[in-house]
């Protein structure tokens, strides 16, 4: 093949650029991109929405616990006092504050027991009574089954 | 409908061109429909050079719909200023190669091997019967001497925008198209049964 023959194929070559495509195939692969892209953006949207749904409801599940906490804690605190159970004995109260802010918190807080001392039965109470005399003292015994009795 | 990659590399007015499918790029990142407008502009480019590389319909359609795809997903990154046909043709390449090598074994030119000659034809076959012999040849390059030669050749790219597509030197290129040019001119050759 010499250059001349040579030139008319790489002639032929050049002229490979200037085929039509077919249409068919160009619409093939446009339909095909276009599909893929939105059953791409279809999951994504529906990734979002699950996850925008969980969240919700985790919100609603949280709100609604709060709400049912509130009424009972409300409940305590506005109770009127002679319905209260009577306070067990040797039970020591806290000085109320005089305002009361969170009514929630407040009313949540469990009065404060104080373990009960331990009474000796049969000692005696002393009462020592001063009198103006410094060299005299008054010593009064006390004891639970006797109406008591001066030294 | 205007294609701008018909243009040539010189034409002056392949950047007022330009300039309009970057408008239309813009808006193909929100718009699905303003993308196929893209497509349209593209697809010659894309899918012509999909099917020289491939060699089949099949596999240029995978390969060109892959290809969209990833300027799709890549509209926002790619810089405003350019053209997106140098990326694409460099993104046509690269998925060609994948598609290819996927394939466990293509058929070569059916019908047709070197040094066999086709009757009744001579150097007077006209340009259809000679294009048709030519893409056959092509099929039997070596995959990175086909891209060269076809990204050269064919698409008319320059030396150094055909080295950018294929990640490689402009000297490795042009070697290639010189070895790719020497086998199909020996390949024609043989079928004329003529000497080169």
């Amino acid at each position: 093949m010499n250059e001349r023959e040579w030139e008319q194929w790489e002639g032929a070559l050049r002229q490979l650029r200037d085929e039509p495509i077919d249409e068919a195939l160009s619409a093939e692969v446009r339909a095909g991109v276009l599909a893929r892209i939105r059953r791409e953006r279809w999951q994504r949207w529906t990734v979002w929405g699950a996850a925008a749904a969980a969240v919700l409801v985790a919100l609603g599940i949280t709100m609604m616990s709060r709400a049912k906490e509130a009424p009972a804690v409300q409940q305590a605190a506005n109770a009127p006092a002679n319905s209260r159970v009577p306070d067990p004995p040797h039970v020591v109260r806290p000085a109320q504050p005089a305002v009361l802010t969170p009514v929630a918190k407040k009313a949540a807080r469990r009065p404060r027991v104080v373990p009960a001392r331990p009474r000796l039965a049969k000692e005696p109470m002393k009462i020592h009574m001063m009198t103006d005399d410094p060299g005299l003292v008054i010593i009064w015994l006390v004891g639970e089954d006797s109406e008591g009795g001066g030294e | 409908m205007a294609d701008p990659t018909d243009e040539g590399a010189s034409d002056p007015s392949r950047s007022r061109s330009q300039s309009g499918s970057f408008a239309a790029r813009d808006n193909a990142a929100v718009q699905p429909a303003a993308f196929e407008e893209l497509m349209v502009r593209y697809q010659r480019q894309v899918i012509g050079t999909a099917l020289r590389l491939l060699g089949n319909r099949d596999d240029a359609r995978d390969a060109a719909q892959e290809v969209f795809y990833r300027l799709y997903k890549h509209l926002g990154r790619l810089d405003p200023g350019h053209d997106p046909g140098r990326w694409l043709y460099r993104v046509t390449v690269n998925v060609c190669y994948d598609v290819r090598r996927k394939r466990t074994e293509l058929p070569l030119a059916e019908g047709w091997e070197a040094g066999t000659e086709a009757p009744g034809w001579d150097a007077s076959l006209d340009m259809e019967k000679r294009r048709d012999v030519l893409k056959r040849a092509l099929r039997r390059l070596p995959e990175k001497e086909r891209a060269a030669v076809v990204l050269r050749e064919v698409e008319g790219l320059s030396t150094a925008e055909v080295a950018e597509a294929l990640g490689s030197s402009e000297a490795t290129v042009r070697s290639q198209v010189s070895m790719a040019k020497v086998k199909l001119r020996n390949w024609c050759a043989a079928l004329l049964g003529r000497k080169s």
